[in-house]
């Protein structure tokens, strides 16, 4: 399959275009997902007529929401592939396992929350997540929330939110589902399945993915981190569920359990300090929730839900560990609306609890300092290790208050308050102002400011020695980091002259100071014993020369630690033009301007973050044909040069003064409706086969093709 | 402008002194030189971080590794003093080995090579203008001459290397040649790691660079032309 997914691609293409002829176009172009929506016909207008593109909210926070109708239309199997061209944000392969981590405007992947109905899905707890981890089978939407987020996502939300929206259980008796799977290039497999449906009060859904894809080779390009290898494969499997009971026409009981289970093997990275392959790295997720809603009156809503996240990671590269990160959390929140001078504002005031723990089990070499040599060049005995436990947990609290007050027709402000409690760090008080301004009804200002307090995450303080990049060198936490403090501003401009067009424009500026990220630390990691050999020449002749007694020599790789060093400063400009020339034709073009500076003291010649290109262009069109409903998508991503880093982490201390090439990445989906709920797609990536991006080296051209299937029982 | 510039050079006339280094003779009446961090100039510059002076580093490294386009390339510059009273009248070098002690390899990509590895060549050439471990970078190093002084090949494991350097040692000790030091390269992409002389003294000396001059009758070397020629 791998060899020839672009032939069997075009050929099953050929044969969904024969099958489609002659079906009626309202037939064929069926919701591409499972919505509340109640009536397919009118879906199917929207869909030929009016395509569903994405639109900010109404609110003086800055939201891009994509709806569902847009997600289908995407080359797009998760959270990732949908960021892939959203302005102002770019994501990243790192080598700590995450295939793309979202930086947006220039601030650190820590900084960007990706969630699922509002909670933590999956990577490492404050640390980064991986788009590649949320899949899109079951979304109903994606919003997208740029700028400080404390208020509502925690004090650690400083840079940005990205939050799938799942469909919720149909609104009437009945049962719908939606399959999507198929096969692509590196031996890719996807399958998915969701399945919704009520009975009387109770209402569930269930969504279960698997998807597999091989690793690629370095391309030869100048790239500073090349293709996890030919040999590498990641497979995941995620089963995600959702339930509610509406109790009485004022009170909803909800919940949600989820499970996933990611494996990652590759023959050629996985070592042991003996030399010896080892492996693989499986990470097992369940997430839990319970939680109610209750409309206490008119005017005065109560929510309330209780929350735990469970991952636990078994691995053996390097070394064997398993390692568990766990939370407890709790939300609870009060809306009060008001009646005043024939406005509506309404008050939010809310409570959240955390109580995340790091359990970790790993082997240890048993002795202080280094462990005894060995005695004899072929002894087998490496160093004696032992298992150690490692438990630390902490709690975090925060409340908050947010008021959203319309003070006139054309003016709304949102001012929020949160302090923050933290059982290690000093509390810390959060503010955010926001305001929306819509002086003409096809005229949108926005502002908003806010701060962020970004606690470091149970492994920055804890994290035992990882390898890297094969065990070039070792990362570890640091028990002595100190909480980052960063700020945000932000105001744009947002234009509907006429129903076919719109533009957005926003300037953003962003501050971090006490940055947390990896240096060198002042000890390096033992890894082994090596021997050996005198020079025969020079030791025949001078036998007493002590270099020339045979000895064990310790190995070690250098150790980067984490550590409170820079400042950094991001700023840009952020523009989006949407024009719809014809009902079957849509067009967009996205731009984004960033500037970055940053502090760093042992590198005093680095000025600005790697991988962060000062221009990036998106384009994308989306046409379809009349007579067969056939669907096109196609866009593209062009950045100019950036400066490298050679680990993988994105951090600053891996920097060089080396840039990378400009890149163009360009993608297609082509979506062919068979017949009613039936649909076929073609899946191009990097068409012109570009071999890197900033400072990595990406999968170059494959395809993928896929078939989709809905039902509705109305 | 002249007073600075007199000073500057008063101050590295001295340092120097300072930094003169004696003897340690061995069993046969060798002169080895085992430098510490105050005696002998060691930096190790690295490509990829071109403005990066790492002349108070505690490794040395030479390997080439630039197959992928990107430069990845160690060098290591050297700078024994030799004693001012290295040879008595009538003297000469009759040998001088520099001994460099491999102690450790990594891998930039993919797992570390295992011991014994596929076999590697350190070359030895004289360095060609005048330089400080504290000053160089990749960017500023200095010029060296194309032909090899010294070559070991065939290098497996870790431990001491041999590497012959008489005539380059006999013109320094007559006065024939400015001592400016040798350079050690690899082209193979196996790093050949060196403890600089600014390593933790736990390490041994006999495990950072020395210099091994045994000394006898003979007749200085012939003079030759002082760079640029």
């Amino acid at each position: 399959m791998s060899k020839h997914p672009t032939w069997i691609g075009v050929a099953a293409w050929l044969i969904a275009c024969g099958l489609a002829v002659g079906v009626r176009a309202q037939d064929a172009a069926q919701p591409a997902g499972i919505s509340t929506t109640q009536d397919g016909v009118e879906t199917i207008e929207v869909h030929g007529e009016q395509p569903d593109a994405p639109e900010f909210l109404d609110t003086p926070l800055e939201v891009e929401m994509i709806p569902e109708q847009r997600l289908r239309e995407l080359p797009a199997r998760d959270l990732a592939d949908v960021a892939a061209n959203l302005p102002g944000i770019r994501v990243q392969r790192r080598v700590q396992g995450q295939g793309s981590a979202a930086s947006v405007e220039g601030l650190p992947p820590e900084y960007t929350r990706a969630l699922v109905n509002g909670q933590h899905y999956a990577g490492e707890l404050g640390g980064v997540t991986d788009l590649e981890d949320l899949p899109l089978a079951n979304a109903s939407r994606v919003l997208v929330l740029r700028g400080p987020q404390a208020m509502r996502y925690g004090s650690e939300a400083g840079g940005a939110v990205i939050e799938i929206e799942t469909f919720r259980p149909p609104a009437e008796d009945g049962l719908r589902f939606a399959l999507d799977s198929g096969l692509g290039s590196y031996d890719a497999g996807y399958a998915s399945q969701v399945t919704g449906g009520r009975v009387g009060r109770f209402g569930a859904t269930l969504t279960t993915t698997y998807n597999t894809i091989d690793g690629w080779n370095d391309n030869g390009s100048d790239a500073l981190v090349g293709g996890p290898g030919r040999d590498y494969r990641e497979q995941w499997q995620d089963a995600y569920s959702t339930f509610e009971f509406q109790a009485t026409p004022d009170f909803l009981l909800s919940s949600n359990v989820g499970w996933r289970k990611d494996k990652e093997e590759s023959e050629g990275l996985l070592l042991r300090e003996d030399g010896s392959i080892s492996g693989p790295r499986t990470t097992t997720r369940w997430i839990t929730s319970l939680g109610f809603a209750a409309q206490l009156g008119e005017n005065t809503e109560l929510e309330s839900e209780v929350y735990r996240f469970a991952s636990n990671m078994k691995s053996a590269i390097g070394r064997d560990f398993q390692l568990q990160d766990e939370e407890w959390r709790y939300d609870g929140a009060l809306t009060q609306r008001f009646q005043v001078f024939g406005q509506e504002p309404s008050l939010r005031v809310g409570l959240d609890w955390r109580l995340p723990s790091l359990d970790l089990k790993e082997q240890q070499v048993a002795t202080e300092g280094l462990p005894p040599p060995p005695t004899r060049p072929d002894d087998p005995s490496g160093p004696e290790y032992t298992t150690e436990r490692l438990d630390e947990r902490f709690t975090v609290a925060g409340i908050y208050a947010i008021l959203e007050a319309p003070v006139h027709e054309t003016v709304t402000f949102q001012l929020g308050a949160r302090e923050q409690f933290h059982s290690r760090f000093d509390s810390e008080f959060v503010p955010q102002l926001a305001l929306l301004v819509e002086p003409l009804s096809w005229l949108k200002l926005r502002a908003s400011w806010g701060k962020s307090y970004r606690t470091p995450s149970l492994r920055d303080l804890y994290e035992p020695p990882v390898p890297n990049l094969g065990g070039a060198y070792f990362l570890a936490g640091n028990p002595n980091l100190k909480p980052e403090h960063a700020e945000g501003l932000r105001g744009g401009v947002e234009l509907a002259p006429t129903d076919e067009l719109w533009l957005s424009a926003t300037l953003f500026t962003n501050q971090i100071k006490d940055y947390i990220r990896s240096a060198k630390a002042p000890e390096q990691y033992f890894v082994g014993w090596g021997w050996s050999t005198p020079d025969d020449s020079y030791c025949q002749e001078f036998p007493d020369d002590p270099a020339c007694a045979p000895a064990a020599i310790p190995q070690f790789a250098n150790l980067f630690q984490r550590t409170n060093l820079d400042e950094v400063k991001t700023s840009g400009a952020e523009a989006n033009l949407r024009y719809q020339p014809h009902p079957m034709v849509s067009l967009h073009v996205g731009y984004t301007w960033l500037n970055t500076w940053v502090k760093s003291a042992p590198l005093p010649d680095l000025h600005e973050l790697p991988n962060e290109p000062e221009h990036t262009v998106d384009l994308d069109a989306t046409f379809t044909l009349p007579r067969w409903d056939t669907g096109l998508l196609v866009r593209a991503r062009w950045r100019n040069g950036a400066l490298m880093e050679a680990s993988g982490t994105g951090s600053a201390s891996f920097a060089s003064l080396d840039r990378s090439h400009p890149s163009w990445v360009v993608g297609l989906r082509l979506r062919q409706p068979i017949r009613a709920g039936l649909s076929l797609y073609l899946d191009l990536d990097n068409v012109t086969n570009t071999k890197a991006v900033d400072s990595y080296e990406i999968r170059g051209f494959n395809a993928f093709v896929g078939v989709r299937y809905q039902f509705d029982s109305h | 402008m002249i007073r600075p510039l007199f000073l500057a050079l008063a101050l590295l006339l001295l340092s120097d002194v300072a930094a003169a280094q004696t003897c340690i003779v061995q069993t046969n009446g060798d002169c080895m030189l085992e430098p510490n961090a105050a005696q002998g100039q060691d930096v190790s510059p690295y490509c990829f971080l071109p403005t990066l002076a790492r002349g108070q580093y505690e490794t040395n490294y030479a390997f080439t590794a630039n197959d992928d386009g990107v430069c990845h390339n160690f060098e290591t510059y050297l700078r024994f003093e030799l004693p001012s009273d290295l040879l008595d009248p009538g003297e000469t070098v009759i040998t001088a080995r520099l001994l460099l002690y491999y102690a450790f390899t990594f891998a930039f990509e993919g797992p570390a090579p295992t011991l014994p590895h596929a076999p590697i060549t350190v070359n030895v050439h004289e360095v060609l203008n005048a330089w400080t471990e504290d000053a160089v970078t990749w960017a500023n190093r200095p010029p060296h001459a194309a032909a090899v002084a010294a070559s070991s090949s065939n290098i497996t494991n870790l431990g001491v290397k041999e590497f012959i350097v008489t005539d380059l040692v006999a013109a320094w000790a007559h006065g024939s040649k400015q001592n400016r030091g040798f350079v050690v390269i690899s082209p193979d992409d196996i790093p050949f790691g060196m403890h600089s002389w600014e390593a933790d003294p736990s390490v041994p000396s006999f495990q950072k660079a020395r210099l091994r001059i045994t000394v006898g009758p003979g007749t200085p070397p012939e003079p030759v032309p002082i760079y640029p020629y």
